[in-house]
This record gives C-alpha cells, structure tokens and sequence, in this order.
C-alpha cells in the first residue's frame, strides 16, 4: 500500500500541475494564417491523417468569393502578420493594441477599396474586419509571455573573434 | 399622428414666377396614418410641411435623398395644393407627374440659378449647390470603422483621451484668478486714496506753516539786527492745493 503525502501548513500543492508561466498558447504563424482563411471561406480546420497537416474542409465561400479570399490573404494579411511580428525585439500588451488597430484599418481599407468588385455590405464587410482582427487579437494575447512568442521576438547573440595577423618580421628567420 | 416625430426632412419648394424659378425653405415629416371606416381602413402616407402648414400627399420614397442627417425632398409648386416631385438630370430640373398610371418627366427650368426670397432681398443660388450628394457608402463605413478602432484599440485612460480638457481647465483657472485680482487692485487703489490722501494733505499743511514760521522770522531778525540780506530770505512758499 502507497501512503499519500499529506501537505503540511505552509506548504504550496505544485505537484501534479503545471505552473502558470509555462503554460500559454504556442503562437504558431501558419496555424494563424490557416484560422483566418478558414473563417473567411466559411470551412473548418482538419487534421489530415494520412500527412499530418492541416487543412481547410467544405468552404462554402459566401461572405467572400474564392479570388477574394485569396487577394486578401495574400496581400494583405499574410505580409501584415509577417512584416510585423518577426521585425519586432519586444511584444507587450501596448504593441498588441497598436497591431490590432493597423490590422483592422488595413484591411477596411482594402475592402472599401474593392468594394464594388466583391459585392460588399457594410454588415458583411464589418462581419470580415471583426473575424480577422479577433482571431489575430486572441492568438496572441493568450500567448503573451510564453516561450513560441519570446522566441519569435529574441535576437541571437552572434560573436565574431578575430584572430590577429601575424606580424611581418622583417628579418626572414 | 406621434407629436415625438420630428422635422427631419429638409423641403425645398420651386414655384414658377415667369422667367425665374423661386425658391423656399421649409420643413416636413413623413407621416402614415389609419383612417377608419366602418367596414375597411385606409392607409395613407402624408408630407407635413411646418412652415406652410400644409399637408400633402407623400410622393414616393425614391424621390427622397438621403444626406446623412436626415433627407431631402425637392418639390414644385403648380397650386395652392398640388405639389410633384423635382429630380435633376444633366444639370436640368424636371418634375414628375402621373399620367394614366405611368409617370412622365416634364422640363421645370433650363437656367442653372436659382432666386431666393428672404423679405426684401433676394439670393441667386446655383442648382447643383441644391442638391445634396449622396455619400458614397465605403467612405462612411471606413470612418466609422476608425473610430471602432480608436475606440477598441486607442488610448484608454480618461486624460489620455481627453487631453485637450488639462488645458482648458488650466485656462479657467488663470482666468478665475485674474479677474479676482483685478478686482483685489482696484479695492487697493480706493482704500489708498480714501485712507492715505487725508495724511497727505495734513503733512503739507504742516510744512506750509513751518515755511511761512521761518519767513516771518528772518524777518524779524532784520528788523532787530538792521541788516537785510534779501538773499538770505528764503522764498515763499507754494499754498498747498
């Protein structure tokens, strides 16, 4: 028979759990980039089991045509999220907002530009802005001060040695 | 009728005065009311113009233009009560009327100006200024979705959205206290000359009678002496004031 250990006073319960710090969701770019596109076209993320990949299953494609989708993603959002986020040292809450405000003026902007050609609403474009910018939004708040988020935003420390010449003697000895 | 509706459309009314078209300015709602009878009701729609206080039969919903505050409705006036719809094409005015149930543009005017009464004087206005423009959708959703933005992802803190409030604050306050103490120099000046100008004029008095004293003595000091140095004599003094 095991006997269980009985915590004494004063004594904190870690065992069995993970602390706080550690446990945060793993920021992952493509996985960000897959949520949106999937909103977007109106299909649901899959697991793949024959490769292990993810892919989007039945997009129905109303709010947004096929070509659209694309256009969006690619010239908008994709280069947003990569030209952002890699290029920054330090990610707090403060710089969260400010991504989440360009990102939403961004792709208003885009929309409004091709407003005609995708046959938008106001309720269906504001329907679009809100998916894109809460999915980016909850992505990234939930992984605040994890470990994926501090190695996007980390430097390497690169160290160059340089090995002095040898000196000329002028006498051939 | 509900009296909390209020006067949101703006009425322009064209009559024809010869050569000139006349314009005037007024005011309506848009109301639909039940007439009951005994055996059916009856639906009607009715433009209520406030100033002429008048009400007319509602010309159909596409003739009005949306301006962002509320609508626009441009009307032509043949009669005490008959009013027809006003559209502009190619910078021209035309009115619509009905004619065995099909309706039929008829030209108002060809200038491009506009007369406008107000007592005794006139105003010429260029009809494309009448005109409201309608706002182009996109353009109104993308503010709105800054201030979203702003309002979501911006500043804050109170004072950080409203900075603008420190300054004025501040002003009230300078301003507060330099009005109280002009008012505080102006008691000073008042004080002064009632309290201190009584002083004054008791100390010149004073030295008027010490000056005239030491006349009259050196006076008598030539009188007794019999030598009189005239300008050893002081100078008689000024009366004070």
């Amino acid at each position: 028979m095991e006997e269980e250990e009985i915590p004494q006073e004063g004594e904190e319960i870690t065992r069995g759990r993970i602390p706080a710090e550690t446990a945060r969701w793993l920021f992952d770019y493509s996985l960000v980039m897959k949520q949106i596109e999937a909103s977007l076209s109106g299909g649901e993320l899959v697991v793949d089991p024959k490769y292990g990949t993810v892919k989007i299953q039945n997009p129905s494609y109303t709010l947004l045509s096929k070509e659209a989708v694309k256009e969006l993603m690619g010239s908008c959002i994709r280069p947003f999220v990569i030209g952002n986020i890699q290029g920054a040292s330090n990610i707090d809450l403060e710089r969260l907002d400010k991504w989440c405000f360009l990102l939403k003026m961004a792709v208003a902007k885009f929309l409004a530009e091709n407003w005609v050609r995708y046959n938008l609403t106001k309720g269906k474009a504001s329907m679009i802005v809100n998916m894109v910018v809460n999915i980016f939004e909850a992505n990234l708040s939930k992984s605040l001060g994890g470990k994926s988020l501090d190695l996007v935003a980390g430097t390497e420390r690169v160290s160059i040695i340089k090995s002095e010449p040898k000196k000329k003697r002028w006498w051939p000895l | 009728m509900n009296p909390f509706s209020r006067w949101n459309i703006d009425v322009y009314i064209l009559r024809n005065y010869g050569n000139t078209i006349g314009l005037f300015k007024d005011k309506g709602r848009y109301v639909r009311r039940v007439i009951q009878r005994e055996h059916s009701n009856k639906e009607v729609e009715e433009l209520h113009l406030k100033k002429m206080k008048r009400i007319v039969p509602c010309p159909p919903l596409k003739y009005f233009v949306d301006t962002g505050k509320g609508k626009q409705l441009l009307l032509f006036q043949l009669d005490h009560h008959t009013f027809y719809p006003v559209i502009s094409a190619d910078g021209k005015l035309y009115y619509v009327t009905e004619e065995g149930g099909r309706e039929k543009k008829k030209l108002l005017f060809e200038g491009n100006y506009v007369v406008e009464k107000k007592g005794d004087k006139e105003e010429v206005i260029p009809v494309p200024q009448l005109i409201a423009q309608r706002t182009y959708e996109p353009v109104e959703w993308l503010t709105d979705q800054a201030q979203e933005a702003v309002w979501m992802y911006g500043r804050k803190s109170f004072w950080e959205r409203h900075p603008w409030l420190i300054s004025a604050m501040s002003m009230a306050v300078f301003a507060v206290f330099v009005i109280y103490s002009y008012q505080y120099f102006q008691q000073m000046v008042i004080t002064s000359s009632t309290q201190v100008a009584p002083q004054l004029r008791a100390a010149s008095e004073l030295n008027y009678n010490a000056s005239l004293m030491l006349y009259k003595a050196t006076l008598l000091n030539c009188q007794i002496t019999g030598k009189c140095n005239m300008s050893a004599l002081p100078e008689i003094p000024p009366p004070p004031h």
